[in-house]
C-alpha cells in the first residue's frame, strides 16, 4: 500500500498588491475544496515566527509554495527554515503566460479574479497529485 | 522522558499530561495537598474549540454536580459549556479567565486552570492519562476538519 | 510632506481574524486613508528586505494581529520596527460580541463588519499619528 503524504501549501503573505490576495485565496480553496483531505496550510507569518509545529511539518513533509511575485518570499523562507519545496509557483509569472490580467483592487477580487483564483487553485490540486503519485 | 503523551495529525500536536487524570468531558483533573482539585480543560478541547473570545466561571460557593456546569467558554465557532468532573464546591476560579481567556488556548495545563473545586464525591469515575489518550486519538481522527478550521 | 504610517497585518491564513486584519489594512491605506497609511509585506521584512527594513525602521508602525500568536508584532519587533500602537482583531471580538466571522477565503458578513468597525479604529489612529511630530 503506497502511502501519500500531506502536502503542505504556503501562501506568500502578499500584502504589497492584489497578486498576494490571489494566491493566498487560491491556497485556500485548495485547502477547503479541491484537496482538503491532503492537504495542510501553513500559515506563512507564523511560520516566520519559528513556530515548531509550522517548522517541523513543512521538514517532514512536502511543500508547495504559492508566490505572488516573483521576489518569492514563500519559496524563500521554507527553503531557508525548512527543505526547499517539493514545487513552487510565482502566480505573477503565470499570470504573464495565461495571458490574465492581475488584480487590481487588493482588497476585493473581482468575478475575473475569482475565476483566476479558481484556475490557480486546479494547477495547485494538480501538483499535489503530482507530488503524492511520485516514488 | 517527555512529561507528555503526544499524537500528531497534520501539522497539529496533541497533548496529554501524563500526571493528570481527566473526565469524559474534556475536563483534566490535578489533587492538591488539601485534597481539593484543580481543573482546566484539555489540549484537544481547546485546539477543537478554537481561540477563545469568552470565558466564564461560577463564583466561588457555588454547588456543582458530577457533570454539572461550572462555567462556559465561546469562540466564533461555539459557545460550550465546562463540566465538572466531581461532585463539590467551587472554592476559586482562575482571575485571568475572564480578561484573558486566551490563556487556556496557550497553556491549558497550567496557566490557563479554570477553577479550584473541593470534592465530596470521590475521583474513581475519572480517566486514567493512558486511558483518556486512547480516546482522544480516536476523537483527533474523527474532529480533524474543525481543527483545520473548515 | 509626512511619512505615510505603515499598517502591518498579521495576514494569518489558518483563520478569519487574519482575513479580518488583512482587509482592514487594505480599507485604511486603499480607500479610507490613502497617502497617509501605507502596507508593506509582511513576510518581504522578515526574509531581510532592506527597503522593507529601512521603512519600518524610519516610519510609525501599527500592527494588527488576528489573535494572540501576536505574529505581526512579533515579526515587526524582531526586524527593528517603530511599533506606535498594537492592535488585536480578539480584542474587537470582545467589544462586538454578537459578531461570529467564521469564513477565511472570502469574508462574511460578520467578518465585513468587523473589518469595517476595525478599520475605522486604526484610521482614527493613524489620523492621531500624522499629528504627532516624526
Amino acid at each position: 500500500m503506497k502511502i501519500r503524504p500531506k502536502i503542505g501549501v504556503v501562501s506568500c503573505s502578499g500584502e504589497c498588491c492584489g497578486l498576494g490576495t490571489l494566491s493566498r485565496v487560491a491556497t485556500r480553496l485548495v485547502l477547503e475544496d479541491l484537496r482538503n483531505d491532503q492537504t495542510v496550510t501553513i500559515c506563512l507569518p507564523l511560520f516566520l515566527t519559528g513556530e515548531i509545529q509550522e517548522h517541523g511539518f513543512a521538514k517532514e513533509y512536502p511543500t508547495i509554495a504559492v508566490d505572488g511575485c516573483g521576489k518569492l518570499c514563500a519559496k524563500k523562507a521554507i527553503t531557508t527554515y525548512s527543505k526547499e519545496p517539493a514545487a513552487s509557483v510565482d502566480v505573477e509569472a503565470l499570470l504573464k503566460e495565461w495571458e490574465v490580467e492581475s488584480p487590481k483592487n487588493r482588497r476585493v477580487l473581482d468575478a475575473n479574479n475569482v475565476k483566476t483564483a479558481r484556475r490557480l487553485a486546479e494547477l495547485l490540486a494538480e501538483k499535489v497529485d503530482k507530488i503524492q503519485e511520485a516514488p | 522522558m517527555s512529561e507528555y503523551y503526544e499524537t500528531t495529525a497534520d501539522k497539529f500536536v496533541f497533548k496529554v499530561l501524563k500526571t493528570l487524570r481527566y473526565s469524559k468531558d474534556e475536563v483534566w483533573v490535578k489533587p492538591e495537598s488539601n485534597g481539593s482539585i484543580r481543573v482546566g480543560l484539555t489540549d484537544f478541547a481547546q485546539r477543537r474549540a478554537g481561540d477563545l473570545v469568552f470565558a466564564e466561571v461560577q463564583a466561588p460557593g457555588t454547588q456543582v454536580a458530577v457533570g454539572g456546569f461550572i462555567g462556559s467558554y465561546e469562540t466564533v465557532k461555539l459557545v460550550q459549556d465546562i463540566l465538572s468532573p466531581v461532585e463539590g464546591v467551587i472554592t476559586e476560579i482562575n482571575p485571568l479567565i475572564d480578561s484573558k481567556p486566551e490563556v487556556i488556548n496557550s497553556d491549558p495545563y497550567g496557566e490557563g486552570w479554570v477553577a479550584v473545586i473541593k470534592p465530596t464525591s470521590d475521583l474513581s469515575g475519572l480517566l486514567s492519562a493512558e486511558d483518556y489518550f486512547e480516546q482522544m486519538k480516536v476523537k483527533v481522527a474523527d474532529e480533524l476538519k474543525k481543527i483545520k478550521g473548515l | 510632506m509626512k511619512k505615510p504610517i505603515l499598517i502591518l497585518p498579521c495576514s494569518g491564513i489558518g483563520k478569519s481574524f487574519g482575513s479580518i486584519a488583512r482587509d482592514a489594512t487594505f480599507r485604511v491605506c486603499d480607500e479610507l486613508r490613502p497617502g497617509k497609511a501605507d502596507t508593506l509585506c509582511l513576510s518581504l521584512l522578515v526574509m531581510g528586505d532592506d527597503e522593507a527594513r529601512n521603512k519600518v525602521a524610519s516610519s510609525k508602525c501599527i500592527t494588527i494581529d488576528g489573535c494572540p500568536l501576536a505574529c505581526s508584532r512579533n515579526n515587526v519587533e524582531r526586524s527593528g520596527g517603530r511599533i506606535a500602537v498594537e492592535f488585536r482583531v480578539m480584542d474587537l471580538l470582545r467589544e462586538n460580541r454578537g459578531l461570529k466571522p467564521r469564513e477565511v477565503t472570502f469574508l462574511d458578513e460578520d467578518g465585513e463588519k468587523l473589518s469595517r468597525v476595525l478599520a475605522d479604529k486604526v484610521a482614527a489612529k493613524v489620523d492621531e499619528l500624522m499629528e504627532e511630530p516624526e
